[in-house]
């Protein structure tokens, strides 16, 4: 009986032990093809990171400048369109009132894209106010305007944000996906990749001005007639859609924003759609700051532009100094720094200064500055 | 541009999330079901869901033909119950002629789309049509019809032949027929050999999705590194012949071979193993086709499903056919077994090479093409004993290697005159080429760098070459055991290597998205 016993136990195990080891076969290949395939998807995504800024190497740093602020270190946030970037003097800003700013704009940038900016943003910062310059809003933008929308979503970071982005700007899946994982649109560059381009594996680098630009040159420019009491006229439909987006969206997450007219010698059109555009936004609660009348702020029309778009270093200087005097009065931005964050600040005017002496000795070219 | 190409990453997506669905499925019929559901969403992005209605539309007739052939031949079991053999064959006879009006029926109907289509494409109906505004002689073309039209002939005729069992299953008979793995551009499947799978489809086996995506994988390759960075430069040569010579179009025409293999195959490679991940065996359309030793071992080699399909729809009823054997009979009591011989190969071989150079295309150059091989073919077969005593009169050991190597290089020539007949489109392409050939050398462009100014630089040059020898030495190793049972033999970290290395190449180094508007398939257009 005891023999029974014990062979029926001996051939249990023995039956057993194959069943067991099939089961542990099956985890561990199981197991494999998760670290497999999650390994793929790594070195494809980071290889997309540097593929990605072969071209256009310049436009394409707004992003990895950003990611590589150290978190929660930046009291304001700009988005916009090319003038963000060139009124937004982000060293005066710390310099003169000491707020640390980060131009996240890139040029014609969509209005599509603004309210998922400021998710992307607050992933790493916790910003105390986003400024949002809103000559896009003024000129309208066509929502399938490509360029608009990629040289923003191009060198984001793969998620969420950047698939809701391409949704709301492509209607055609196949458009998505290319534009989502755009290795699709930049493998082809692999010949032009040199080992400077491995430091965005992580598609994070320091951005040296950050995504401040030094306008050099003088365009000579009038002033546009300043019209007080301007009647609100219509907005491009798709620009009062997405505006309307962006307040709701901007109301819900409780975040401070303000909204400002950079000055340039503008159309008839303008005091018409600025009184538009502050009718909805105050009806949100927000504030629109216009800086139209760029004389009001001490702006020399014959001196301070670069072209008749933009003003120059010492145009954006005195827009700076207004926009700062404005935030520190309403929304009084007194931020803690760690040590190390003041110090990267403290280099970093120390630096722009530097250049600005050169710029102003002539021993330094428009080029030179923006390959910074 | 359909936005659904096999190697596009929309399909790369589709089939990733297809395979897992379909994977899940616990029971065969469900997996049916998700397979149909997949061959719907699969036309709806390569080629509208009109052309699926005309498949819709074909299989009901297909369906309903091969249902009537069957009710014929359950009437002649009856009525033969209790016959004797003999008294069997003039009852079978009648029933045949009855089975066969349906036969033709749906023979007509099928090819006859397939003609109209083709002659319609060579006659410009769409441009006429839109001309004078007649909306419907507007020509549909369904994608893969020639496939789609190939199985389905072969399909009834094998009913008609009482070889396969027919089909009852509606829904079975239209998830077989429009498969989309392979209803681009084939394999060419016999019916019962996929049905057979469809009835039974097995559940998940990890060896098997591996071995399908390794397969796919090594077809992106070919297709994207190798195929689609010659295609471009290839297609410029041939379409402006006049400003290229000597070198240049010798070049353009290697590469035109390389290209066409790299394509085609690359394409068998990504359904092949589509198929296989799903637990599904295809037929091989490939089998190391520029090892062949003549031309007729070329065919067997080189879209092997086609040529078989040829051979036992046409070659065979035409040989075997009573009337065919009466008159090759009377030929050889005529004028001697030599010529009833020749005759006997030379009438039905002709007729298949006719036919299928008129399948790859409508036109003269087409028609050419099919008797130059043709007449190649029938030499080798009407003439074999005479061609196998000429090396031994010369003296040459034909086991040598040299001997082997030449029969090869003989065969690639074959082939790469073959391509240069169709490869201008203008009539008399082959001609065009060789004047163009011996027109000049332009050997300079070997030495002055001349060589990577025609669309491929000196970069895309190496990986070309890298990838081409890498694909070469593969074949080579297949001719002579089981590359993947190798791979899969290996430490798994060295696996892994090589599979991150085939990947990792083709979507680095593949030609495919918005930079570079992929091109078709080359046999993605029958």
């Amino acid at each position: 009986m005891q023999e029974k016993s014990v062979q029926a136990a001996t051939d249990k195990d023995i039956a057993g032990q194959p069943a067991k080891k099939a089961g542990l076969a099956k985890l561990w290949k199981a197991i494999r093809c998760v670290v497999f395939l999650s390994l793929l998807f790594y070195l494809t995504l980071h290889m997309s990171y540097v593929l990605r800024q072969v071209p256009e190497r310049n436009a394409k740093n707004v992003f990895p400048g950003f990611y590589a602020e150290p978190d929660n270190s930046l009291d304001v946030v700009t988005l916009g369109s090319s003038a963000c970037y060139q009124y937004v003097d982000t060293p005066k800003l710390y310099e003169n009132f000491g707020i640390t700013s980060y131009n996240l704009g890139c040029p014609i940038q969509s209005t599509i894209s603004t309210p998922f900016l400021m998710d992307e943003v607050e992933k790493t910062q916790s910003p105390e106010l986003f400024l949002v310059e809103v000559r896009r809003y003024i000129k309208g933008t066509k929502k399938n305007f490509s360029k608009a929308v990629y040289l923003m979503t191009d060198t984001m970071k793969l998620g969420l944000n950047k698939w809701g982005m391409i949704c709301r700007a492509y209607d055609s899946i196949a458009e998505r996906v290319t534009e989502f994982l755009d290795i699709y649109k930049y493998h082809s560059y692999w010949s032009g990749v040199d080992t400077t381009l491995f430091e965005f594996w992580n598609n994070e680098k320091v951005h040296p001005m950050k995504r401040w630009r030094n306008r050099q040159g003088v365009h000579p420019k009038v002033a546009s007639p300043v019209v007080e009491n301007a009647e609100p006229t219509s907005l491009h439909k798709n620009t009062t859609r997405e505006l309307i987006y962006l307040l709701e969206e901007c109301r819900k997450k409780g975040r401070n924003v303000l909204f400002f007219v950079s000055p340039y010698p503008y159309g008839d059109y303008l005091p018409g759609r600025v009184a538009a555009l502050r009718e909805i936004i105050e009806s949100y609660g927000y504030t629109l700051l216009d800086m139209s009348d760029g004389e009001a702020y001490g702006l020399d029309y014959s001196t301070d532009f670069a072209d008749s778009l933009h003003v120059n270093y010492l145009g954006a200087e005195k827009v700076t100094n207004a926009l700062g005097e404005y935030i520190q009065k309403e929304y009084n931005i007194h931020t803690q720094h760690t040590p190390e964050v003041t110090a990267d600040w403290e280099r970093y005017v120390k630096a722009n200064n530097e250049i600005v002496e050169q710029i102003r000795a002539g021993k330094v070219s428009q080029e030179e500055t923006d390959n910074l | 541009m359909p936005i659904m190409t096999y190697n596009s990453l929309f399909f790369v997506l589709f089939f990733a999330a297809f395979l897992l669905i379909y994977l899940l499925m616990p029971k065969s019929f469900l997996k049916q079901g998700v397979i149909l559901v997949g061959n719907v969403f699969f036309y709806k992005f390569a080629g509208g869901l009109n052309c699926m209605a005309l498949l819709v539309a074909a299989s009901l007739l297909l369906y309903f033909c091969s249902i009537r052939i069957e009710r014929i031949y359950e009437g002649f079991e009856k009525e033969a119950e209790g016959l004797s053999k003999k008294e069997q064959v003039p009852l079978l006879a009648a029933y045949k002629s009855r089975t066969r009006k349906w036969l033709l029926l749906g023979i007509l109907l099928l090819i006859g789309t397939l003609v109209y289509v083709k002659v319609g494409r060579l006659l410009h109906f769409e441009e006429t049509s839109r001309l004078l505004d007649i909306r419907f002689t507007r020509i549909m073309v369904p994608l893969g019809l020639s496939y789609y039209t190939f199985s389905a002939v072969g399909y009834l005729a094998d009913v008609y032949w009482r070889k396969v069992k027919v089909e009852h299953n509606y829904f079975t008979l239209l998830t077989c027929m429009t498969f989309f793995p392979i209803i681009v551009q084939g394999p060419i499947s016999h019916y019962d050999r996929l049905a057979k799978q469809f009835h039974q489809l097995p559940g998940f086996s990890y060896e098997r999705v591996c071995h399908g995506m390794q397969r796919m994988w090594w077809g992106f390759l070919k297709k994207s590194i190798i195929a689609d960075r010659i295609t471009p430069v290839t297609s410029t040569i041939f379409a402006d012949i006049y400003h290229y010579a000597g070198l240049e179009v010798v070049l353009a025409v290697i590469g035109n071979v390389i290209a066409i293999y790299m394509d085609f195959s690359g394409c068998m490679d990504i359904v092949i193993g589509a198929a296989e991940a799903m637990g599904i065996t295809l037929d091989e359309n490939f089998r190391q086709p520029f090892f062949a030793k003549s031309a007729a071992e070329f065919w067997r080699r080189w879209h092997i499903t086609l040529g078989a399909w040829f051979k036992d729809y046409v070659y065979m009823p035409i040989a075997m056919n009573p009337g065919f054997m009466k008159r090759t009979a009377a030929i050889r009591k005529k004028r001697g077994a030599r010529a009833a011989q020749v005759f006997s190969a030379a009438v039905p071989l002709m007729i298949v090479w006719i036919l299928t150079g008129l399948w790859h295309g409508t036109g003269k150059d087409y028609l050419f093409w099919g008797i130059y091989w043709g007449v190649l073919i029938i030499i080798e077969t009407a003439f074999a004993k005479e061609l196998k005593a000429v090396p031994a009169k010369l003296h040459i050991r034909t086991e040598s290697f040299g001997y082997r190597l030449f029969q090869m290089i003989r065969t690639c020539i074959y082939f790469a005159i073959g391509r240069m007949i169709t490869a201008c489109g203008a009539g008399r392409s082959l001609f065009l080429i060789i004047g163009q050939i011996f027109a000049a050398g332009r050997l300079h462009i070997l030495r002055d760098g001349g060589i990577f100014s025609y669309g491929i630089d000196k970069k895309n040059m190496l990986v070309l070459i890298v990838f081409f020898l890498i694909v070469w030495i593969v074949d080579i190793m297949s001719a002579h055991f089981d590359v993947r049972d190798r791979i899969d033999r290996l430490p798994f970290p060295l696996r892994w290597v090589i599979y991150y290395g085939v990947v990792l190449s083709v979507i680095i180094f593949g030609i495919y998205g918005n930079a570079y508007h992929a091109g078709a398939f080359a046999y993605g257009g029958f």
